[in-house]
């Protein structure tokens, strides 16, 4: 890949890859490592992916392995419990919650869920990627994947209204 | 298709409206238009999307960050120069000529002596390593092991990996632009190289390895400038290890990143006197 590709691939990529990194990270520094390493490791052996529109799914896909091995060897990213809703109805919020929603809060909302919910429901609102893609960027069943979507959502929401009860 | 069913589904229905067109969603879409109360929970779990998506995609990824990594990708791209062999050197050697078999064999027989008489002396001269640690710093594939910004985390990464991590830095080296490192070996001997991408200096590597490995380890605290398969190097040596910097820039430009000035403590060791204040 010259040059020119690599910048429009950087270009392209750069903002959801990093939006990814945070959710998971935890960290701005931590996502910006994240994000560096992808692209190195795509300098490396992205040559050797010869479908070029699977050029941003293998990036995805290698910050996500990229994160679950440093966080296996350094083991610094502790879980933080949520409290499991009882029932999958639709919790609501307020109006006045959902005004006080912002970049920031979704992010700090989406840092405190497991990574099990953390990761699908970050590629699902960056809307970069349908389930399936999701499925194969995190490597699991399309039917996990949306079980994970929506008990993620549900625990989102929980983590906004608890915000709002305090 | 039951209520539940439909929902679980519609979950994964993204609200900018990309999936409308997979079938995988046709029947719990449908369910929705009939059902009102399916449709009225549908409709609030768009909005709440679609809220959470612009939020989402409002957090801004830095520029500094777009910009360190275009410079890995330069840095990777940036080679030796390498001369092309002489042209008498090709047309020297026919495999057709026995002149050319009688002097292949006189100098294998030259070389051989040569390595007989030379043999007490270790291969670790300080000028090999250079030359090797410069292929290492044009490297255009693995140019990294990991990509890390942060000082601490390098250390302890190169101490899991067995690199050498108690080094002093230039001050120049210790003020940001850190982007990588990576464990290389030398003669069974193991080097920490660190990559960095500096504002006034360019993409610089630096190798720490110990020094008491090479008879002719650079000279202590004294920068040393050469030049090594076309790139700017200084070397020196400090409390028993011994720092090579690569230039990826003009020579002068390490000079300067080297500046007594632009120098001082990294971590809790003494300076080395031409860094001190």
């Amino acid at each position: 890949m010259d040059e020119l590709s690599f910048e429009n691939l950087v270009n392209a990529h750069y903002e959801p890859l990093y939006r990814f990194a945070l959710s998971l990270a935890r960290s701005e520094a931590d996502a910006g490592d994240l994000v560096q390493q992808t692209f190195c490791r795509w300098a490396a052996k992205g040559d050797q992916l010869r479908d070029s529109s699977k050029a941003k799914s293998w990036l995805f896909t290698t910050l996500h392995r990229e994160f679950l091995g440093r966080r296996r060897h350094e083991d610094k990213f502790p879980k933080v419990e949520i409290s499991l809703v009882e029932e999958s109805e639709l919790t609501a919020i307020s109006p006045s919650a959902e005004k006080q929603i912002d970049g920031a809060s979704v992010m700090s909302a989406l840092q405190r869920l497991d990574e099990m919910y953390r990761a699908p429901l970050a590629l699902f609102y960056l809307e970069e990627h349908s389930y399936r893609d999701i499925a194969e960027i995190l490597e699991v069943p399309v039917g996990t994947v949306m079980s994970r979507i929506s008990r993620g959502k549900e625990l989102l929401r929980q983590i906004f209204i608890e915000r709002e009860s305090r | 298709m039951s209520r539940e069913e439909a929902r679980l589904i519609l979950q994964s229905y993204r609200p900018g409206g990309q999936d409308a067109a997979d079938p995988q969603f046709a029947g719990a879409l449908a369910l929705a238009k009939q059902d009102a109360e399916l449709g009225a929970w549908f409709a609030q779990q768009q909005k709440f999307d679609a809220k959470i998506t612009r939020e989402i995609r409002s957090v801004p990824a830095s520029l500094d960050l777009k910009a360190k990594i275009l410079t890995l990708e330069k840095l990777k791209k940036q080679k030796i120069v390498e001369l092309p062999a002489p042209a008498w050197w090709r047309n020297l050697f026919s495999f057709n000529s026995p002149v050319s078999w009688a002097m292949a064999a006189a100098i294998v027989v030259l070389l051989s002596l040569a390595v007989f008489w030379k043999q007490p002396e270790s291969a670790a001269h300080f000028v090999d390593y250079s030359a090797q640690m410069v292929s290492a710093a044009v490297n255009d594939t693995n140019h990294v092991d990991v990509a890390i910004s942060d000082m601490k985390q390098v250390v302890a990464w190169l101490g899991d990996h067995q690199g050498e991590n108690k080094f002093v830095l230039p001050v120049a080296l210790n003020n940001g632009g850190l982007m990588g490192c990576r464990v290389l070996a030398w003669h069974g001997q193991k080097v920490s190289m660190l990559c960095y991408g500096l504002k006034d200096s360019g993409h610089v590597d630096l190798f720490v390895a110990e020094a008491n490995y090479f008879p002719d380890a650079p000279p202590v605290d004294q920068p040393q400038f050469a030049s090594s398969g076309g790139m700017p190097t200084a070397s020196w040596s400090h409390d028993g290890i011994a720092y090579l910097i690569v230039g990826h820039s003009a020579a002068a430009d390490l000079r300067k990143l080297l500046q007594p000035q632009t120098t001082a403590r990294a971590e809790m060791r003494l300076f080395p006197p031409f860094f001190c204040l």
